[in-house]
């Protein structure tokens, strides 16, 4: 007679509501959690390298040289104000004529789509129109070069940070008097 | 002798063909708009309770601060700031140390003039003050709702600057 009087939840709403409970947590937790999926960074290959062929002050020539694996697009050059400072902080492209803060090398072609990373292996490129003269002595040079590279169907910017080279320029350029 | 009829015999009998009942079809149909509409409930209710995620990049925000690169020197009065990596950074948490106490602040805060460290970006930075510096990377990205949220990287990606 007891079990009449016991009260429960039918069974088939009990299994509905277990159903639903999982498929909502589920789904919380996927919406969540993607994000957390690590992507493949963006990064430069190991293997790019460029260097300084040679710097004259007073001409402003400067011409550089690609002795890596890869082509680069052009780079970021960067000066130091005083011999003491580690980090160069202040921008040339300006000085050296160039764009929106950074040096394209002449073949690159950022338009195009692909973008075309226009310095190749073991050429060289002159850039003769660095003019130091109205700024303050630079003591040393970095110079960071950068590529384009294809990324989920999007061509994008990678620095390569690894490849950085510092150039000091005793006396300063210009001299100091 | 009257027979007496049992209750059940007469509920049984007599009542079978009274009984009604919902289609097995509609039933069916029934029972998956109850689970859709529940879980949705739920689902909406339970989402409140978790923290919305912060993306960079197509990612959370959390895993793109460990592709952040960075370099600073401080002299005693210019803190000289390099982005070497190619992710942008919005501000920095500093954590200043003179002596035995500490201060935190925004360097946007001490700089009005400082809106950032862009890929490729160097920066060099007046006022900074104290033994030891700790500059702790601030990100920018986006919620689900599109909507543009600051993210402070943890301390172990930040960089310790001594004069």
């Amino acid at each position: 007679m007891l079990y009449k009087d016991k009260k429960a939840v039918s069974l088939m709403i009990g299994y509905i509501l277990l159903v639903v409970a999982i498929l909502a947590m589920s789904i919380v937790v996927y919406s969540w959690m993607k994000s957390y999926v690590p992507k493949q960074a963006l990064e430069c290959p190991d293997g790019v390298s460029i260097y300084v062929k040679s710097f004259d002050c007073e001409t402003g020539k400067l011409i550089i040289k690609n002795n890596g694996r890869f082509s680069v697009a052009g780079f970021y050059i960067k000066g130091t104000e005083n011999p003491e400072q580690e980090i160069a902080t202040k921008d040339l492209s300006e000085a050296c004529n160039g764009i929106d803060g950074k040096m394209v090398f002449a073949n690159s072609d950022l338009m195009s789509n692909p973008p075309m990373n226009g310095l190749n292996v073991s050429l060289w490129e002159e850039f003769s129109e660095c003019d130091f003269s109205g700024l303050d002595s630079i003591y040393a040079m970095e110079i960071i070069p950068f590529r384009y590279q294809e990324q989920d169907g999007k061509n994008k910017q990678v620095i390569c940070s690894k490849a950085k080279i510092r150039e000091a320029i005793s006396g300063g350029c210009p001299a100091e008097v | 002798m009257i027979k007496k009829k049992s209750k059940l015999n007469i509920l049984g009998s007599s009542n079978r063909n009274l009984k009604k009942g919902v289609s097995p079809v509609i039933a069916t149909v029934l029972l998956v708009a109850i689970v859709i509409v529940i879980a949705l409930i739920i689902f909406l209710w339970f989402k409140g309770f978790t923290q919305e995620a912060v993306v960079k990049f197509d990612t959370n925000v959390e895993l793109v601060c460990d592709e952040v690169i960075f370099d600073a020197q401080y002299d005693g009065t210019t803190l000289y700031l390099s982005n070497d990596g190619n992710v942008p950074i919005i501000d920095f948490d500093v954590k200043q140390t003179t002596g035995g106490s500490y201060e935190t602040f925004l360097l946007s805060e001490l700089d009005g003039a400082f809106n950032g460290l862009f890929v490729a970006g160097t920066v060099s930075v007046l006022g900074v003050e104290g033994d030891e510096i700790v500059l702790i990377p601030i990100l920018l990205g986006k919620t689900e709702t599109n909507e543009e949220k600051t993210f402070v990287c943890n301390e172990r990606y930040g960089k310790e600057v001594a004069f």
